[in-house]
């Protein structure tokens, strides 16, 4: 900014009292050094009026004036004016000229001839749109111990040529001490009716940066000239090599390393710099005489004067000095993410730099609004950095604001978009990455499915996730997608589904779905490869790898040994709230590689060790009782119960959630349409009536998994409970937790339940016919062969269900024709057909081990059971029912205690 | 009718009035401490009295979290 003047005669800018010029022979210490001879000199940024200057005019632009009268003329003024002149008058600037008109004397000389100095030789000034740096002084060309006194006039275009002239010092001049070099900048003049041309500032001129300097201003030896290198470096001036502004002028002249030829650096101390960007702060001294400051006076307010209204005739006008003269303002350093986990409870650092103190404020993006108890407050910057930390509610979006305490006109760009809330960190590798996008792309949300109004969230992603091919390396970068409420964001569907599902449970509480899974990879690859590293990424640069080094980021051209884990953690300051896991065929079946895992991620994820992890076991239905299939579920619960401990949760069967029968467990996405509806993946939208197969639902059911873990009473979703026989296995009946349906009339599949006989080495789901009870609380398996071999089985006879079973149902699956074959699974009353086991929270299938009921004796009564690990009391609301299966005969409400 | 939906409160009250002989179907919970697990831990037995009908069987009411019933 700048201050122009809007309006002539009212008002000037005025120190308390005038800055006297000092006796030049007189040894002073000038910015901190002593026994110093040396002359002063003033500058400022001025832009004339495009019109309003008329013939033989000089119009005063600062400078000291007599009795605050603008009467400039007297013994003892300096002033800096600028002159017009169209006729060529004698005692003025020249023929249709204007030049700078200095009064630069002291009571008892002058510099220059006597009255009024008139530039003639310097070039002509232009008016606006153009600016000019204009200056003056006195130096001592010579030493200290022989003073040689020179006066100086200068200006330089912003952009162009310096132009100077010289000015012959009185011998008396140099002694005196009683003339002022500065009281106010602008000049209102005094007792006028209209404007005195000598002795007010004309409208719309505009000045800026207006300084005064004890001292000497660098000068050119050769030439014997102010250095035009220095007056170019001040007003960006053509071919200027350097740039500075007064103070880093000054600087460089105090440590000798002006890098200008022919150069005597001179020595100045700034004591006076009003940088005039606006009529408050730019009043205040920067310089090293503080508190010396302007304060905005009225002039001619006496009755019948032109100013009738005080304090008017000045106004802030938009900058006029070269862009290097802008105030410093602090700058916030985006976060990579610009998400903060730790659900509203962990400090969010948010990083900045300024050389001096700054405030800052958080506010809601929605009004404006600050949040509570995060307005405006100090926050110190130490070596001009600064560091936001605050403990921000769940919520957003937030903007962060920064300015400088000192002046709150200066102001940071502002930080947007800011969300609080929960971290989930995905592993593993395609199933669960696909959900999300692909290793290196988004894809499409092929079923437009929309953010539920409200709901908001951010996926985290890399881009050349692999660091690029074995040959060529592709430099990481972390990339986010916004998912917002009521938007449709182009990301595959399961991220949408995911947040929608948490948001059902959590309004209000924004998700970030760090998307970490990597396609193809074994948990081994990433805990423990050669030599105690981690792998290199499966066909990617030799210098990236899964884990990577702490503290280490990729380059442009090197991976630097850093890694996928290493770079999410890093952009979102290392604070997962929950991990979340499914990773079938790749987990490792060895104790020690799993904690190794879980420890490296937890170094890396290092402000919070204590995150819980879900893992939800997989189980491939092939039929054949693939080992490998068996293996891996045993794994994950493992994992969960001895590695994990406390931390580990066990979520629902991956099946549950994917709908997947031939082993990739990958869900549906493609985009295959059929007339006008796309087949898969469609029923998250509620649209079609059929079944979400795709990984609209796998998302849905991560979602709604990662929100059971922060609240234990979503409840859980069908599951069974336990199997008995009291007819040598003839039948079997198998309780379900609580009583199941099928769909429309629908004979319950005996395909979806799953018998072994050896213990849970191999399992079959054929040679056995299924049927459920009236009432609904079991279903009763019945051997074609009257229960021979599964007697013989003894205590290997095992039964599991699961409700992934539809064969063709994998990635190109025709959903219209499957559908009606779920008809015949089992539902839970509670449960819509479209969201089978979505994320059931807690639906554990059979407990751990390889899995399967053991099929005991018949139980001699009913028990209550529970089905997941809990602490503390829960209530729970008992009803005993009448065979009829309607009356109801006793309720009660019991609370259990965990012990 | 003893058991109604709806009624099982108010007529059991009557009855205890009326004929201190007369008891309604009712039932207890053997334990109310469980070590909970991943997978399925019994909490206790749930055992009808006297006047239960035989045939009679338990579900939970609502949706809890972490419960379910077995009817032996």
């Amino acid at each position: 900014m700048s201050i122009r003047v809007s309006a002539h005669s009212r008002s000037d800018l005025r120190l308390a009292a005038q800055v006297s010029k000092p006796n030049l022979s007189l040894a002073r210490s000038i910015a901190g050094q002593g026994g110093q001879v040396r002359g002063w000199w003033q500058a400022c940024f001025v832009r004339i009026p495009a019109s309003g200057f008329t013939d033989n005019a000089i119009y005063p632009l600062f400078g000291r004036d007599n009795g605050t009268q603008g009467a400039f003329s007297a013994n003892s003024d300096h002033v800096f004016r600028i002159g017009f002149d169209g006729v060529g008058s004698a005692n003025n600037s020249g023929a249709s000229r204007l030049r700078p008109v200095v009064v630069a004397r002291a009571s008892t000389g002058d510099v220059g001839a006597a009255g009024n100095n008139h530039m003639a030789a310097m070039a002509q000034m232009t008016r606006s749109p153009d600016v000019f740096l204009v200056g003056y002084g006195v130096r001592n060309t010579g030493t200290a111990g022989s003073p040689v006194w020179t006066g100086f006039v200068f200006h330089c275009r912003v952009g162009g040529t310096p132009s100077f002239e010289l000015l012959t010092v009185a011998a008396g001049y140099v002694t005196g001490t009683t003339s002022g070099l500065l009281r106010q900048v602008f000049s209102a003049g005094g007792a006028l009716t209209a404007v005195n041309k000598a002795r007010v500032t004309e409208d719309n001129t505009a000045l800026e940066h207006a300084a005064l300097a004890q001292g000497d201003f660098p000068w050119d030896t050769v030439n014997n000239r102010p250095h035009f290198d220095a007056i170019a470096a001040l007003a960006a001036g053509s071919g200027a090599a350097t740039l500075y502004d007064y103070a880093d002028l000054a600087a460089a002249q105090l440590a000798g390393t002006l890098p200008f030829s022919n150069c005597d650096q001179g020595l100045s101390e700034i004591t006076h710099w009003f940088t005039l960007e606006n009529l408050t702060a730019g009043l205040t001294n920067q310089g090293t005489a503080a508190g010396d400051n302007l304060t905005h006076t009225a002039q001619n307010t006496a009755a019948g004067q032109i100013n009738t209204a005080a304090l008017l005739g000045l106004a802030d006008e938009s900058p006029i000095a070269p862009a290097h003269w802008a105030p410093p303002v602090p700058v916030i350093t985006a976060p990579p993410v610009k998400f903060f986990g730790g659900r509203g409870t962990a400090t969010a650092s948010i990083a900045g730099t300024y050389a001096s103190t700054v405030q800052r404020r958080w506010e809601r993006m929605s009004d404006n609004a600050a949040l509570a108890g995060l307005d405006w407050a100090t926050v110190t910057a130490t070596a001009g950095a600064f560091t936001v930390a605050d403990v921000l509610p769940v919520g957003g979006p937030y903007r962060l604001r920064v300015r400088a305490a000192a002046d709150n006109a200066i102001v940071a760009v502002p930080l947007e978009d800011v969300l609080v809330g929960t971290v989930a960190v995905m592993h593993a590798q395609s199933g669960m990455e696909l959900t999300f996008g692909g290793s290196d792309v988004w894809s499409q949300n092929h079923i437009n499915l929309p953010v539920a109004a409200g709901a908001q969230g951010i996926v985290v992603n890399l881009s050349n996730k692999l660091g690029g091919s074995t040959a060529t390396y592709a430099q990481p970068l972390v990339q986010t997608r916004r998912l917002i409420g009521g938007e449709t964001p182009a990301i595959r569907a399961g991220a949408v589904a995911c947040l929608n599902a948490w948001a059902a449970e959590n309004p209000g509480h924004p998700l970030c779905i760090v998307n970490m899974a990597m396609s193809g990879t074994a948990m081994a690859d990433w805990a423990n490869g050669p030599n105690g590293a981690d792998l290199t990424t499966n066909g990617g640069h030799a210098s990236w790898r899964y884990m990577g080094a702490i503290g280490v980021m990729p380059g442009v051209s090197s991976g630097n040994g850093s890694g996928t884990a290493e770079v999410m953690a890093a952009a979102l300051g290392r604070r997962a709230d929950v991990h979340v896991m499914m990773w079938h065929p790749g987990i490792s079946t060895d104790p020690a590689v799993q904690a190794d895992y879980v420890a490296k991620i937890d170094a890396r994820w290092s402000a919070n060790t204590n995150a819980p992890w879900v893992l939800l076991p997989s189980w491939r239905t092939d039929n054949t009782g693939s080992a490998k299939g068996v293996t891996a579920r045993a794994a994950h619960v493992a994992m969960v119960l001895d590695v994990l401990g406390a931390r580990g949760w066990l979520g629902p069967h991956w099946g549950d959630i994917v709908m997947d029968t031939a082993g990739s467990l990958h869900a549906a996405y493609s985009g295959v349409v059929v007339g006008a509806q796309p087949v898969l993946d469609s029923d998250q939208a509620g649209v079609f009536g059929r079944l979400g197969v795709g990984v609209s639902r796998t998302g849905a059911g991560i979602g709604r998994v990662a929100a059971w873990v922060f609240n234990a009473a979503i409840p859980v979703t069908f599951r069974t409970v336990s199997a008995w026989s009291d007819t040598n296995r003839a039948t079997v009946n198998v309780e379900l937790g609580k009583p199941g349906r099928t769909l429309n009339g629908a004979a319950v599949r005996a395909d979806a339940f799953h018998v072994s006989t050896n213990g849970g080495s191999s399992w079959t789901r054929s040679g056995f016919t299924a049927a459920l009870a009236a009432n609904g609380t079991r279903v009763v398996l019945t051997p074609a062969d009257g229960g021979t071999a599964w007697a013989a089985a003894g205590t290997n006879l095992r039964i599991e269900y699961l409700r992934e079973f539809i064969d063709t149902s994998e990635e190109q699956a025709d959903e219209a024709l499957q559908a009606p074959l779920f008809d015949g699974l089992i539902y839970d009353a509670g449960t819509w057909r479209g969201r089978l086991g979505a994320g059931g929270a807690g639906t554990v299938l059979q407990g751990t081990g390889t899995g399967g009921l053991t099929v005991e004796a018949r139980q001699p009564g009913s028990r209550l059971l529970t089905s997941e690990r809990f602490s503390g009391s829960r209530p729970v609301t008992v009803r005993m029912m009448a065979p009829d299966g309607v009356t109801v005969l006793r309720e009660r409400t019991l609370m259990i205690a965990a012990v | 009718m003893i058991g109604a939906v709806g009624l099982v409160g108010r007529f059991g009250g009557a009855v205890r009035r009326r004929a201190a002989s007369s008891v309604s179907p009712d039932f207890t919970l053997t334990n109310a401490t469980v070590t909970t697990q991943w997978g399925v831990a019994v909490v206790g037995e749930l055992v009808p009295n006297g006047a239960t009908p035989a045939g009679a069987y338990f579900v939970l009411v609502g949706n809890p979290a972490g419960f379910a019933v077995e009817n032996g």
